[in-house]
């Protein structure tokens, strides 16, 4: 888990309400945790059943005892309780995930709204960024109409139109 | 705007005030840039969004090893998590949508007046007959932008700490739930590879007779490769998980480090915290080779 936490109270007027309990997720998790460590006991007992086989498997299948060896269907009817018990504790995985997923959409929205806060702010920078390189382009179109040079009229007529363009999409979007 | 023939007096003054706002131009706040490194190294989230996938297709990488019985009870699981999958995903897009627009906010022409009041400057010079020269006209310009750099400056960071300051708990949150996703998905992974490893270490041994000698060889070599892909996963989940607790405390420090930019303390813990952060990123970022070579020889 996260441990860290800031000791200055944030200044926030909303609290966002916790997800699901910690409590039962928690529970789930561990279950899941629990189940997988059985599995885990079993498949060592399969290996080592199977790393104990005699020539001779009639003995053990009779027996049954594991200290003996083991047949091949034996093992395998084994190994599918082993992975009975994976999947149940993979299930239980699944719930936790889903448990620790849900009841964040508050969160998640109120994220949202600070990135959006945040958004609008650098828009009404970035347009008073526009605003001063229009002022700018304007000096440049009345230097240029004050010089007498027709030539140079176009071009910088084009730029302030294309600037107020911007402007006025920036105040759009 | 046209002024007399300056004199000597004036000339100085200009020149010493030219020579203020270059050098206020050298100095740039050294929290945004921290800021900014600590947005860097955070957006790059993409082992959540690849070990989420991989979550989602366990059924499909195990299902050659389940037996009918198995694989129909699997099934269950698989709708289950494809159905969680999209409430796994707005996580990570609300966290990376914040944390790019932190970088945004932090950014160094962000709030920067230099280029427009430069042009400005530019355009006054174009002016014909204005009695005006360059030493004017830099002048002018150069106080503009130092006035207009503290006011930018301030601004930039006020809009910074709200930010970071607002986002903060909200954050907090969602980050520790995905540390907590990316380790179910890692235990996940673990009975996984124990039922597709398993199977094969069950099989095998029984294939060691001459006759399935061709078998037990590809078996082995088969076993070799998937296991060698589990450390791998193993490994990747790690890392996230360390990625993503380095961003909190990053972000944490840097909130510190905003409300109370003369501590010493907060600067040096986020120094620390965003040194750490960096590692983490550039350890997710490389090759699966490189990061397994790396964990070998650690101790």
């Amino acid at each position: 888990m996260c441990a860290t936490k800031s000791p200055i109270p944030p200044d926030t007027t909303s609290v966002p309400a916790p997800p699901a309990p910690a409590g039962i997720e928690a529970g789930v998790a561990a279950l899941a945790d629990s189940l997988s460590a059985c599995a885990d006991t079993l498949h060592e007992r399969i290996m080592h059943a199977i790393r104990q086989r005699q020539p001779d498997q009639a003995a053990a299948a009779t027996t049954g005892d594991l200290a003996q060896g083991i047949t091949q269907e034996a093992a395998q009817a084994l190994f599918d309780q082993e992975v009975l018990l994976r999947q149940a504790a993979n299930t239980l995985y699944v719930q936790a995930a889903v448990l620790a997923s849900a009841g964040l959409d508050s969160v998640r929205q109120e994220l949202k709204e600070v990135t959006a806060s945040a958004r609008e702010t650098l828009r009404h920078v970035a347009k008073v960024q526009a605003l001063v390189a229009l002022a700018a382009d304007l000096v440049t179109l009345a230097g240029a109409l004050a010089a007498g040079k027709p030539a140079k009229w176009p071009a910088a007529i084009r730029q302030v139109r294309d600037r107020v363009t911007a402007l006025r999409h920036n105040g759009k979007a | 705007m046209i002024l007399p023939p300056p004199s000597r007096r004036t000339l100085h003054a200009l020149r010493c005030t030219l020579l203020l706002a270059v050098l206020a131009g050298c100095t740039t706040s050294p929290r945004l840039q921290e800021a900014r490194d600590v947005a860097t190294h955070a957006v790059k989230l993409g082992g959540y969004a690849d070990l989420s996938e991989r979550f989602r297709d366990t059924y499909t990488r195990e299902r050659p090893y389940l037996t009918a019985a198995a694989d129909a009870r699997e099934r269950a699981a698989d709708t289950q998590r494809r159905a969680v999958f999209a409430d796994i995903m707005a996580i990570h897009g609300a966290v990376v949508e914040y944390l790019r627009t932190l970088g945004q906010v932090a950014g160094a022409d962000a709030f920067s007046l230099d280029a427009p009041i430069k042009a400005l400057g530019g355009s006054i010079k174009a002016w014909p007959d204005a009695g005006l020269d360059d030493r004017h006209v830099k002048a002018f310009t150069g106080l503009a932008r130092l006035v207009a750099r503290a006011a930018t400056a301030r601004e930039q960071e006020n809009a910074l700490r709200q930010m970071v300051r607002d986002a903060e708990p909200h954050l907090q949150l969602l980050l520790d739930a995905m540390q907590r996703l990316l380790r179910y998905y890692d235990k996940s992974s673990d009975n996984e590879r124990a039922i597709v490893l398993g199977m094969l270490d069950v099989e095998i041994p029984f294939a060691e007779t001459p006759r399935d000698r061709l078998l037990a060889a590809l078996a082995k070599a088969h076993r070799q490769a998937r296991a060698q892909e589990y450390r791998v996963a193993g490994l990747r989940h790690t890392l996230a998980i360390k990625h993503v607790a380095a961003i909190a405390a990053a972000h944490t420090a840097l909130l510190q480090r905003l409300e109370q930019p003369d501590n010493a303390a907060a600067t040096e813990a986020l120094r620390q915290a965003s040194g750490t952060l960096r590692l983490h990123a550039e350890a997710l970022a490389q090759p699966p080779a490189t990061q397994l070579a790396t964990q070998l020889e650690q101790p």
